[in-house]
């Protein structure tokens, strides 16, 4: 069975003027467990609402959505709360997703309160520390507050409070497009680390090329609201097949700086 | 920082430099004392009024010692009715303070609740209309007329300040909740599954009860005014009880014939418990200005 299924999912967004835009246009697809499935598209594809709508962060307005085999949109809100802790996101701005009033420990602490299945204060702080830890973090980092942290630091606790409770299905939101290319790699580094020792799929939401190609067994890649072409990831980006893909390859900035010819005009 | 063809210290340099030193000691240094002294006059008025040991009963009068000057026996004179001055304003703190603090509270516990959940719905526009209605109605005649429907105790005057200070809280709560609601953190609260009570209040007030609580201070010394004016008016507490309100209405009677103290020394007890929530009020927000700086 597989951990996420979508079936013509849709969702359409009124413009300013009143016009609808459909940001996710009857999309289906399934991830298998422990798999990483990326998502790549240009800002505007609709792939950050996909990533919503998969988690109903956001509502669709039609369409089915399996989540471990649970119709995730028929779900009511509280059994939809219960739930939560399986199915987790990271966000892609670090800062703005942490409360700036709480501190480290309260941030990653809260998801176990409100699941209300474990235990004591002590046990809870163990699983804080311990998950902190996972995620490169010591114990001193209990007190203090967001802005005290470095940007690597805050996506760490971010993804502290995202694996604390558990979860099966993690939708990674462009969680290392706001970092330097030195944090985004550990980052990346501790994300497949964490995948292999606790057996999590990953959704993972991007416009960096190169990163999905390093990160990702499987891509999706969006155009419009709709996917242009999905497969394995070395099929899709060693060779695409649809003109999108191509412009979309194209116009990414390449691994080795310059080579004339291979520049192609986006659709 | 001199400009060619003028002397380093012109006496107008001096001047300034005199008032901006005046202005660190009073606004900076001193601050902590400042604030110390308002929270005293606050807490320690009304404790004074309950524990202290007055010069004289504030509800004897005197018929041979009507309207004496402040003096060795009595520090701020006698009114018309021969009662001392200085004791009935003390005694006025029990009644004044911990009604207005009390009206402040109550609209507090009301107004912010219904804020924060009137942000969408039918429901919060329902409430948000009648707030509006409510903003339209003058203040002093509704709390009259409602303290005359209920009787006239010092519960009444809080229940009435409290419904014409609480659509005030509720204004301010649903502008931050609003404000917030968009914000990452509080999408990442859903996210992990928390309530919606919870996001309101561990999210949303959290980030935003510095504004409440200045508001809350300064609506504090708003009330006593408000309960000044109806005792002054003389709705509410029924004499010889006294309160600021109608100790400045009897001794404005007096004014005439130049007896000043009667209605002089509430007036300043009054000015001063204003006075004293309004400094921490702008204690309060100075330190939230801090806090948001250093984030």
């Amino acid at each position: 069975m597989p951990i996420i299924e979508l079936k013509d999912v849709r969702k359409t967004f009124r413009s300013p003027q009143g016009l609808p835009v459909a940001a996710v246009d009857g999309i289906s697809f399934s991830v298998e467990r422990g798999e990483t499935l990326g998502i790549i598209g240009e800002s505007g594809s609709g792939k950050s609402t996909l990533g919503r709508l998969i988690l109903r962060l956001s509502e669709a307005d039609s369409g089915t959505i399996l989540l471990e085999g649970e119709d995730v949109r028929a779900l009511s809100k509280a059994q939809l709360r219960k739930r939560r802790r399986r199915w987790q996101i990271v966000f892609q701005e670090p800062f703005a997703s942490l409360n700036p009033r709480l501190t480290i420990r309260q941030i990653v602490e809260e998801p176990l309160i409100v699941a209300r299945t474990y235990g004591s204060r002590a046990e809870r702080l163990r699983r804080v520390t311990e998950t902190l830890e996972e995620v490169g973090l010591s114990q001193d980092f209990l007190n203090r507050r967001p802005a005290n942290l470095s940007g690597g630091q805050q996506q760490r606790v971010g993804i502290a409070r995202c694996l604390v409770t558990d979860p099966a299905l993690v939708v990674l939101d462009e969680p290392t497009s706001s970092l330097d290319l030195t944090i985004r790699a550990s980052i990346l580094r501790m994300l497949s680390r964490l995948q292999a020792a606790r057996g999590l799929t990953y959704v993972f939401v991007s416009h960096d090329i190169e990163t999905v190609r390093h990160f990702c067994s499987r891509v999706a890649v969006m155009h419009r609201g709709r996917f242009v072409e999905i497969g394995s990831t070395h099929d899709v980006l060693s060779n695409p097949q649809q003109p999108y893909t191509k412009a979309l390859m194209s116009a990414a900035m390449p691994p080795i700086p310059y080579n004339p010819g291979t520049q192609e005009v986006m659709a | 920082m001199s400009i060619q063809g003028l002397p380093r210290t012109s006496p107008g340099l001096r001047v300034t430099q005199w008032a901006r030193r005046g202005q660190t000691l009073l606004f900076n240094r001193s601050n902590t004392i400042m604030v110390a002294l308002a929270v005293a006059i606050v807490v320690g008025l009304p404790l004074m009024a309950m524990f202290a040991p007055l010069p004289h009963d504030p509800l004897q009068p005197d018929t041979d010692a009507i309207g004496i000057a402040p003096g060795g026996t009595h520090w701020f004179g006698t009114d018309g009715n021969g009662m001392d001055v200085f004791s009935r304003t003390i005694e006025a703190a029990k009644l004044d303070l911990p009604v207005a603090l009390a009206a402040t509270a109550l609209s507090l516990v009301v107004g912010v609740p219904l804020g924060l959940f009137a942000t969408s719905g039918k429901l919060g526009d329902t409430i948000m209309r009648v707030i509006d209605a409510f903003a339209a109605l003058p203040i002093i005649v509704i709390a009259v007329v409602s303290i005359k429907l209920l009787g006239g105790g010092a519960t009444d005057v809080v229940l009435a300040i409290a419904v014409v200070a609480a659509p005030r809280f509720v204004r301010l709560s649903r502008a931050a909740a609003m404000a917030l609601r968009s914000a990452r953190y509080v999408e990442a609260a859903a996210a992990i599954g928390c309530s919606p009570l919870r996001i309101a209040f561990n999210h949303v007030f959290r980030n935003a009860y510095g504004v409440v609580l200045v508001q809350a201070t300064l609506t504090a010394a708003n009330a006593l005014g408000t309960i000044a004016a109806l005792n002054f008016l003389g709705v509410g507490v029924k004499p010889p009880t006294p309160t600021w309100g109608a100790m400045i209405n009897d001794g404005a009677s007096m004014l005439i014939r130049g007896e000043w103290w009667a209605a002089a020394f509430p007036t300043l007890a009054m000015l001063l418990a204003i006075g004293s929530l309004n400094v921490i009020a702008g204690a309060i927000e100075t330190k939230i200005e801090r806090v948001e700086r250093a984030r």
